[in-house]
């Protein structure tokens, strides 16, 4: 039997595409105005990705920024794991790409499509690589190019789902960064949130937003508190609560109901939109890059949609 | 505890009043609808969990897009009771 190891985050990295959408820039091709998407999603902006910019290239970007700040060399990372449900081709998953494009040797690397919950779920298997000792480094990226996935003409996806790229480092460590995940699905409620043919025969995102908003503040709660039990601590022992960043208004409500002050609440969505399975990295990227925090901070990670599936744990602040 | 028609719409008409943040002072009649009221779809799936813990029922998925009025509500909670 081996030993088993500790595990923390040593290091965040974001990728925003260039090109932002504003609410304005919807509205005048749209019959929505910029009102209406302040007050029903919280969001001002999202970025759209370029052809170029693909799930792999912007991967890639953030995983070489999260590296570079944990001052792990890519020789040193062991298993790489790309959180997304929009890479344009199925086959091949686009783990080995992220690697290759880093210059990361030859490391174990593979997709993971959890949706929205995608990096929460990562940061659970990476973590217990390290502590296994099967992987001295796992770097951990969530990216999507959603934006490949909207219809133009349906304002409740368009005006939501951005794109991009959030990356962190799990790394072995002399202490415990990184609590027991708490996950589990609901595989029943599965057509509320995934993607539907369009009669012009594209992949488009769909979504039921009165039933997930509703399965969302009745059920996430539960998990958030069962994950802050697991390390012993109570929601007001958090410092820090980054939950995926599906509207403003699903934040705002979960943040009522766990009682978590405004304060504690990391919110990206507002300038990012919601980018699934890479906007719990973005927003805890966003948040350490703010200067707010101090390592070793309590933060209360949470992933929540598509699925339904769903997990959450307890990390510390590098 | 068997409640009257009258007991459940005024109980009906106050969740809903609590959720509005315009107009809040003004009359609400069972052929309102919520849309008219000011509360938009997450605010009426605000207003079903307020009911569903007030009333100790539960409104299934499927019948979350069938509540249009006030007296929708109304008639779902007599029949759920």
């Amino acid at each position: 039997m081996s030993d088993i190891f500790g595990s923390a985050i040593t290091g965040l990295g974001a990728y925003r595409p260039h090109q932002v959408v504003t609410n304005p820039d919807i509205s005048s091709r749209t019959e929505v105005t910029p009102e209406w998407i302040e007050e029903r999603t919280g969001i001002r902006t999202r970025y759209r990705a370029s052809a170029e910019e693909t799930v792999p290239v912007m991967a890639a970007e953030a995983g070489g920024k999260a590296l570079a700040m944990a001052n792990v060399d890519p020789s040193e990372v062991d298993l790489l794991i790309l959180a997304t449900a929009t890479k344009r081709d199925r086959i091949p998953g686009g783990a080995p790409e992220v690697a290759y494009r880093i210059g990361i040797p030859a490391t174990g690397a593979f997709d993971l499509n959890a949706a929205c919950a995608g990096f929460a779920y990562s940061v659970a298997l990476a973590s217990n690589a390290v502590r296994l000792g099967e992987a001295r480094n796992v770097l951990v990226v969530g990216a999507e190019h959603l934006s490949e996935f909207i219809d133009p003409n349906d304002p409740a996806t368009y005006v939501i789902f951005g794109d991009g790229a959030g990356a962190a480092v799990i790394s072995r460590s002399g202490t415990e960064g990184i609590g027991p995940v708490v996950w589990g699905s609901d595989g029943r409620r599965a057509p509320i949130l995934g993607t539907t043919w369009g009669a012009d025969g594209k992949e488009y995102a769909s979504m039921n937003g009165p039933l997930v908003y509703r399965w969302s503040t009745k059920n996430v709660p539960p998990v958030a508190r069962q994950a802050c039990a697991k390390v012993g601590l109570d929601i007001s022992d958090i410092d820090w609560f980054v939950p995926h960043q599906a509207n403003l208004r699903i934040i705002e409500q979960l943040a009522e109901i766990l009682e978590i002050p405004e304060e504690k609440v990391a919110v990206d969505v507002v300038d990012t939109g919601n980018t699934s399975a890479a906007s719990v990295p973005l927003a805890l990227s966003r948040l350490h890059e703010s200067g707010r925090t101090r390592p070793g901070d309590k933060v209360l990670l949470l992933g929540f949609g598509a699925g339904l599936a769903y997990a959450g744990q307890v990390v510390r602040m590098p | 505890m068997t409640m009257t028609v009258d007991q459940v719409s005024a109980d009906v008409e106050r969740l809903t009043r609590k959720l509005m943040t315009e107009d809040v002072d003004r009359p609400i009649s069972p052929d309102d609808t919520f849309v008219e009221l000011g509360l938009d779809s997450l605010k009426l799936v605000d207003l079903l969990g307020a009911a569903e813990v007030h009333f100790d029922m539960e409104v299934p998925d499927e019948e979350v897009g069938s509540f249009v009025r006030v007296r929708d509500l109304t008639d779902f909670v007599l029949r759920a009771r």
